[in-house]
C-alpha cells in the first residue's frame, strides 16, 4: 500500500516556477561575490521549493540532514575499523528507518494483515497513513551514499553545515533527483565561483527539451493512448494493448528524462554540474546495457552500494545470481511500495541473471550488427513487459493486461495518427547520434547569447501552446 | 600565422554578465509573447486583492500585446497542433476585441441552433406537483443527465408513463456534467432531490461536457491526467452513493459513440469510469449504447436499419441523438426497469 502523496507543489514547467526561478537566479548572482551569502540564499530557496509541497517536510528534511552531517563528522573523527563500521551502520539504518517508515510501513502492515488473513488468522493491524514526503527516496540514498563514501575514504566529511544543507535540499534535484553523490557536488561547492564558466547554452537547449518531452510527449501519450488502456485493458484488443504498452516506454522514459534534463539544465545556470541520468536506453542491446543507459544515478547507486557490498559477482556463481536478484528486487521496492514494483524489480533481475547464463553479451556472433538489431528489439520488448507491471495499480491488473493481449478480434479503438506520431518521435529519439546534444551545443552557440535566450522562450512559447491547461506531475515525484 | 596558432575561445562557457542578459531576453520575450498565457494563468490564482490588481495587470498586457500582433505565433502554432489532434478548430482573430465579439457571436449562434432543437434545461425548478404525494400507483422514476438527457428524457418519460403506468420527472441541463459543479452540482442536487422525494430509480446520462480541466481544493487539473480521472471518479462515485443512500435501483445510460474521433475516445474513457463505478456501488446498473444507436461494431452510425427501413438516429452534430434513438435506448432500460421492479413487487409481502 503505498502512501498518500501530496500532490500540489511547485512543478517546472509552470509560470510560479518561472517567477521563483527568475527572483532566486537574479539573488544568487548578485551574491556571487560572497560564497557564504549564495550558499545560504540557495538553501533558502530550496526549502521555500521544498515547503511548497508541505512545511511539515522541511523539518524532516533538515533533521536527516542534520544527523547525516552529525554521522559523518564522527565517522571521520574516530580511528578504530570496529567504531567505524559501526557509525557507518547506525548511520545507514537511520536513512533506511526514515524511508521504511514513511514510505514502506504501510504496505508491510497490509502485506501481513493479507498473509494471516490468508491462513484464516485474520489480524486487524492498525495501518498508520502517514503522507509520503516528495523525494524522500532520493534524499535518503544521498544520506546513506554520503556516509558510506565517507567510511570508504573517498570524500571527507563536510565541516560547514550549510555545504551540508545545501547538498542535501538543492532545488532542481532534491523531488526526483538525479541522486547527485556528495563527491560530486561538495567540491562545487567548495571552489570558487568562476563567473565566467557558465554552459549557458547547454541549459538553454535541455530546459526546452526537457519541456517538450514532458509537456508534449509524455502528457499526450499519457491521456490519449497509455491512460484509457491501462485503466480497462479488457476493453481493448492486442494492437491497441501493445501501442499502449510501447507508449508507455516512452511516456515513462520522456516523463522522467525530462525531469532530468530540466534539473540538469536549472543547476547549471547556477552555475553546478550534475551527472547525466539517461543515455538513449531503448537502443540498449542487452539488459545490462539497459541498466547502464537508464536512471544511471540510480543504477549507480545499487551497484556501488548494494551489488558490490553484498558481495557482487566475485563469490560463487549462485551468489551473484542471488546478489543480481536481491539488487533488482529491492531497486525496484525503492520505486514504490506495492508488489508490482517488486515484480517488476524480479523480473529484470531473472532476465540479468538470464542474459548471465547464457553469457550473451560475450558470444562473437552476438556482435554481428544484424544480430545488435534483434537483440536491441528482444531487449526493448523485455523492457516494455515489465512496464506494464510497473505501471500496473495492482498484480491483477497486470495480469489482466496480459490476458487481454490475447484478444486479437478486436479492432482498434485508442490508436489515433496524433498518439502514433508522439510515439515514433519519443522512440525516434533513441536512435538519433549519441552526440547530438553536444553537436547542437556547438552549433547553437553560435548565436549570440542574448538571441539563444530570445530563441529559447519562442521554444518555450511553442511547447505550451501545444500544450494542455494543467500538466500532471511527474511520474517518478510518487518515488 | 599568430592568429591562426591561437586557440579557439570556447563559446560553451559564457559569462555571468553574458548569462544574465541572456535570460533577461528570454523572460521579456516570454512576457511579450505569451501575455495569453499569464492573463490565463492570473485567472486561476486564488481570490484577494494582489491577485485582482495581477488579474487587471496581465489582462491589460494581453490586450496589448495581441493588438500588436505579439502572439500571433504562439497561436498559429497552437491551433495547428489542435488540428493535428483532429480537435475543432480554434478561430483566434487577429485582436483581443475582434477574438470576444467572435466568440460572443458564435456563443449566441450555437446556442440559437440548439435551443431549436431542443430546450436548454427540463425541470430544473421546483419538484413537480404530481410527485409531492405519494398517491399514484406505478414506479416514480427521476432521469437526470446532460443536453444527451434533454432529448432522451422525453422517450423515458413517455415510456414510463405509458408501459410501467409509472412517473418521470426529467431533470436536465444543457452543458452540465460532473466537470463543472459551479455550473450545476449534481451530486449535490441529487441528494437534496432524493431525500426529499420517494423514487424507485434514478436514470443518469453524463458525459458530455466533462472532457475539460476542472478545478477541485482550488487546483487545476489537466483533463485526463492521473488526479484529474482520480477527482472525475470520486465525482462519479458521489452521484452515485447519493443514488443508492436513498433510491434502491440506479440506471446509467453510457455515452453513445460519437462521430469525431478524438471526442468518440474521450466518451469511450467516460464510459470505462463510469462501468467501474457502477460496479462498485450494488444498486447501479449501467446501459451500454454503443450497440443501441451504434453500428454493429459499436461505432458512430448517423441511421440505422430499423426492420425494413433506415432511421436516423443521430442529429447533426454527431453528439446528441434523434427522438428515434431515444426509443431504442428507452426500449432497453424500460426492459430493465420492467424486470427488476417485477422481482421487486414479487419479493415485498
Amino acid at each position: 500500500m503505498q502512501p498518500p502523496l501530496v500532490e500540489v507543489g511547485l512543478l517546472f514547467p509552470t509560470v510560479e516556477f518561472a517567477v521563483f526561478f527568475l527572483f532566486v537566479f537574479v539573488a544568487s548572482w548578485a551574491s556571487a561575490r560572497w560564497p557564504t551569502l549564495r550558499k545560504l540564499i540557495l538553501l533558502a530557496a530550496s526549502y521555500v521549493f521544498y515547503g511548497w509541497w508541505d512545511p511539515h517536510f522541511c523539518l524532516l528534511l533538515f533533521v536527516c540532514t542534520m544527523v547525516n552531517y552529525g554521522f559523518g563528522l564522527g565517522l571521520q573523527g574516530s580511528r578504530g575499523e570496529a567504531r567505524r563500521r559501526t557509525i557507518t551502520t547506525v548511520a545507514v539504518l537511520f536513512n533506511l528507518a526514515i524511508l521504511g517508515y514513511f514510505k514502506y510501513w504501510g504496505f508491510f502492515l497490509s502485506s501481513a494483515a493479507q498473509a494471516l488473513d490468508a491462513l484464516h488468522l485474520g489480524h486487524d493491524f492498525k495501518i498508520f497513513e502517514a503522507l509520503l514526503p516528495v523525494g524522500i527516496s532520493f534524499y535518503t540514498f544521498q544520506g546513506i551514499s554520503y556516509i558510506v563514501d565517507i567510511y570508504r575514504g573517498e570524500i571527507r566529511a563536510v565541516k560547514d553545515p550549510v555545504d551540508m544543507l545545501l547538498f542535501k535540499s538543492f532545488f532542481p534535484q532534491l523531488i526526483a533527483g538525479p541522486i547527485v553523490r556528495a563527491k560530486e557536488f561538495l567540491p562545487q561547492l567548495a571552489q570558487s565561483f568562476d563567473l565566467s564558466e557558465l554552459y549557458a547554452t547547454r541549459a538553454f537547449l535541455l530546459i526546452a527539451m526537457g519541456l517538450f518531452k514532458k509537456v508534449v510527449i509524455a502528457h499526450y501519450l499519457a491521456v490519449e493512448l497509455v491512460g484509457p488502456v491501462f485503466e480497462s485493458p479488457s476493453s481493448y484488443g492486442t494492437i491497441d494493448l501493445m501501442f499502449a504498452a510501447y507508449g508507455y516506454a516512452v511516456q515513462i522514459y520522456c516523463d522522467f528524462s525530462a525531469y532530468t534534463d530540466l534539473a540538469i539544465g536549472v543547476a547549471l545556470l547556477f552555475g553546478y554540474q550534475f551527472p547525466a541520468n539517461f543515455n538513449q536506453p531503448y537502443r540498449a542491446v542487452s539488459l545490462q546495457d539497459f541498466w547502464r543507459r537508464w536512471h544511471i544515478s540510480l543504477s549507480r547507486f545499487l551497484r556501488d552500494y548494494l551489488y558490490i557490498p553484498l558481495g557482487g559477482s566475485r563469490g560463487p556463481w549462485w551468489m551473484t545470481y542471488r546478489n543480481l536478484l536481491l539488487t533488482m528486487v529491492l531497486g525496484g521496492l525503492w520505486h514504490g511500495a506495492s508488489w508490482t514494483f517488486v515484480f517488476w524489480g524480479l523480473l529484470h533481475g531473472l532476465g540479468l541473471c538470464l542474459e548471465k547464463v547464457a553469457a550473451i553479451p560475450n558470444l562473437s556472433f552476438m556482435r554481428w550488427p544484424p544480430m545488435r538489431l534483434i537483440r536491441r528489439f528482444g531487449t526493448f520488448h523485455f523492457v516494455c513487459l515489465t512496464w506494464i507491471f510497473f505501471n500496473a495499480d495492482s498484480l491483477s491488473s497486470a495480469t489482466s493486461f496480459l490476458e487481454s493481449l490475447g484478444h486479437t478480434g478486436v479492432p482498434p479503438k485508442i490508436i489515433a495518427p496524433f498518439s502514433l506520431s508522439l510515439l515514433l518521435v519519443g522512440l525516434g529519439s533513441q536512435f538519433l547520434p549519441a552526440n547530438l546534444l553536444s553537436r547542437l551545443e556547438a552549433g547553437f552557440s553560435r548565436v549570440p547569447l542574448p538571441m539563444q535566450g530570445a530563441f529559447t522562450a519562442l521554444a518555450v512559447i511553442a511547447i505550451v501552446a501545444c500544450g494542455p491547461g494543467a500538466l500532471a506531475p511527474f511520474i517518478y515525484f510518487r518515488f | 600565422m599568430h592568429r591562426l596558432l591561437r586557440p579557439k575561445p570556447d563559446r560553451s562557457k559564457r559569462s555571468i554578465a553574458e548569462v544574465a542578459v541572456a535570460v533577461t531576453v528570454c523572460y521579456l520575450v516570454l512576457g511579450l509573447c505569451g501575455a495569453k498565457g499569464l492573463a490565463r494563468w492570473a485567472t486561476h490564482l486564488p481570490d484577494g486583492e494582489l491577485s485582482a490588481m495581477l488579474r487587471a495587470l496581465t489582462h491589460e498586457h494581453w490586450r496589448n500585446a495581441s493588438l500588436l500582433g505579439l502572439e500571433q505565433p504562439g497561436i498559429g502554432i497552437e491551433r495547428w497542433f489542435l488540428q493535428m489532434q483532429g480537435a475543432p478548430k480554434l478561430m483566434y482573430p487577429r485582436s483581443y476585441a475582434m477574438e470576444a465579439a467572435h466568440r460572443r457571436r458564435k456563443n449566441e449562434q450555437k446556442l440559437a441552433s440548439v435551443q431549436a432543437s431542443f430546450p436548454t434545461s427540463m425541470g430544473m425548478e421546483a419538484i413537480p406537483a404530481e410527485f409531492a404525494g405519494g398517491s399514484k400507483h406505478g414506479p416514480r422514476v427521476l432521469v437526470i443527465g446532460d443536453s444527451l438527457m434533454l432529448t432522451v428524457g422525453p422517450v423515458v418519460k413517455k415510456d414510463v408513463e405509458a408501459k410501467l403506468g409509472g412517473l418521470a420527472w426529467i431533470k436536465a441541463k444543457l452543458g452540465t456534467g460532473l466537470a463543472r459543479p459551479d455550473l450545476f452540482d449534481w451530486p449535490v442536487d441529487l441528494k437534496r432531490v432524493v431525500t426529499a422525494t420517494r423514487f424507485d430509480a434514478v436514470v443518469m446520462m453524463f458525459g458530455t461536457n466533462d472532457s475539460q480541466d476542472f478545478y477541485e481544493e482550488g487546483e487545476l487539473l489537466g483533463y485526463g491526467t492521473e488526479p484529474w480521472v482520480r477527482a472525475y471518479n470520486k465525482r462519479l462515485a458521489a452521484l452515485m452513493s447519493a443514488t443508492c443512500d436513498s433510491v434502491q435501483h440506479g440506471f446509467w445510460i453510457g455515452m453513445p459513440p460519437m462521430r469525431d474521433p478524438v471526442f468518440a475516445r474521450k466518451m469511450l474513457r467516460i464510459n470505462a469510469w463510469a462501468a467501474h463505478q457502477v460496479a462498485a456501488h450494488p444498486c447501479m446498473q449501467y446501459i451500454s449504447t454503443e450497440r443501441l444507436v451504434g453500428d454493429q461494431d459499436g461505432g458512430f452510425a448517423d441511421y440505422l436499419q430499423i426492420q425494413t427501413h433506415l432511421e436516423k438516429v443521430r442529429m447533426l452534430d454527431g453528439i446528441h441523438v434523434t427522438a428515434k434513438g431515444g426509443t431504442l435506448i428507452s426500449a432497453t432500460l424500460i426492459d430493465l426497469l420492467k424486470g427488476t421492479l417485477r422481482v421487486q413487487a414479487m419479493v415485498s409481502p
